[in-house]
């Protein structure tokens, strides 16, 4: 199952068949009922984490003016949370909660350290999309910041 | 003693943050891609804007990183002396620069080539993704930084407006490299 749900989403469908497989191999499935917690806020990360099927809310407990909702529900399998926990541990800042039955998929950060340290091309391929996906992700904000600075 | 370590110019080396986890043999195949450069007052390593060449470490000096505001004066983000890294992020992807940086007192170093640094990575070389997980840690811990940053502005817009009205240079520190 979790190589087929691999095949076809982001940024897994442009992996060849043997690194999905071998990142499918390092995968954990974690089960959520009705209104448990997947992590909250202050939680420890532990790893990336991929929605294969139910709804989530996440709830954004820091700030509510990022957003006019507050809560966001996504229930579009392969969803990725928590991509950068798989490069660092830190607390969450966000809850997400399981708003029914919920299947998750659990890529420790461990075991994506051990791909680079072993030179496997899976974790290279992971890599380079965090690498493009983080540095956008960075001059979006600091161009958040920017405007806010330099226009009334 | 480690021979490899006791070589002056791979010591300088295993100083920089983003080369910490190399072995010594990372670092021996790191080592000639070094090329060492000088820049006088008020000359420029890269403009905001160029494409991505390549990483800088200043070894000796001092460098002023600016952005041009919507009035076309230039903001100061940061200052930065001996052992800084700038222009890292050219080596894990190819956005053009996002600031301009000039040496403000006598600067020397060494520059890493991207060219060169992309073909250790196209081969898949062990050394090259270790600096790249490096360098997404760094990223990894500028977007928290920077989020956290614009949450703070975003809470307090009188904070924005008393920033907006400070001359440019005390801006420095509030923006962070991409």
């Amino acid at each position: 199952m979790s190589t087929e749900l691999l095949s076809r989403v982001a940024p897994f469908d442009a992996m060849s068949d043997a690194d999905r497989a071998t990142l499918a191999g390092l995968l954990e499935a974690h089960s959520f009922a009705p209104g448990q917690n997947v992590y909250g806020a202050g939680d420890p990360s532990i790893g990336m984490k991929m929605l294969v099927s139910g709804t989530v809310v996440l709830t954004d407990v820091t700030l509510t003016t990022l957003s006019t909702d507050p809560e966001v529900r996504i229930d579009r399998p392969g969803t990725l949370f928590s991509l950068g926990s798989l490069l660092m541990p830190f607390a969450h800042r966000h809850n997400v909660k399981a708003a029914t039955e919920v299947e998750i998929l659990l890529l420790p950060r461990r075991r994506f350290q051990r791909l680079i340290e072993t030179g496997d091309s899976a974790g290279h391929r992971l890599l380079d999309h965090l690498l493009v996906r983080l540095a956008g992700n960075v001059r979006t904000l600091n161009q958040a910041i920017h405007d806010l600075l330099t226009h009334e | 003693m480690d021979p490899v370590l006791n070589r002056p110019g791979l010591r300088a080396l295993r100083r920089i943050p983003i080369f910490s986890d190399l072995t010594d043999e990372d670092l021996e195949r790191i080592a000639p891609m070094a090329d060492p450069f000088r820049r006088q007052p008020g000359e420029m390593l890269f403009r905001e804007g160029d494409a991505p060449d390549g990483m800088y470490v200043v070894e000796r000096g001092e460098v002023g990183v600016t952005t041009v505001g919507a009035d076309g004066e230039a903001i100061m983000l940061a200052e930065l002396g001996n052992g800084a890294v700038i222009g890292e992020m050219s080596l894990a992807e190819g956005s053009a620069r996002s600031a301009t940086v000039a040496a403000i007192s006598a600067t020397t170093g060494q520059f890493f080539a991207r060219d060169r640094f992309a073909a250790l990575r196209e081969a898949g070389d062990p050394a090259a993704y270790k600096i790249l997980l490096a360098l997404a840690r760094t990223l990894e811990e500028r977007r928290r930084a920077t989020e956290q940053r614009l949450r703070l502005l975003l809470d307090d817009p009188d904070r924005a407006r008393k920033l907006r009205a400070k001359p440019m240079r005390h801006l420095v520190g509030v923006l962070t490299k991409a």
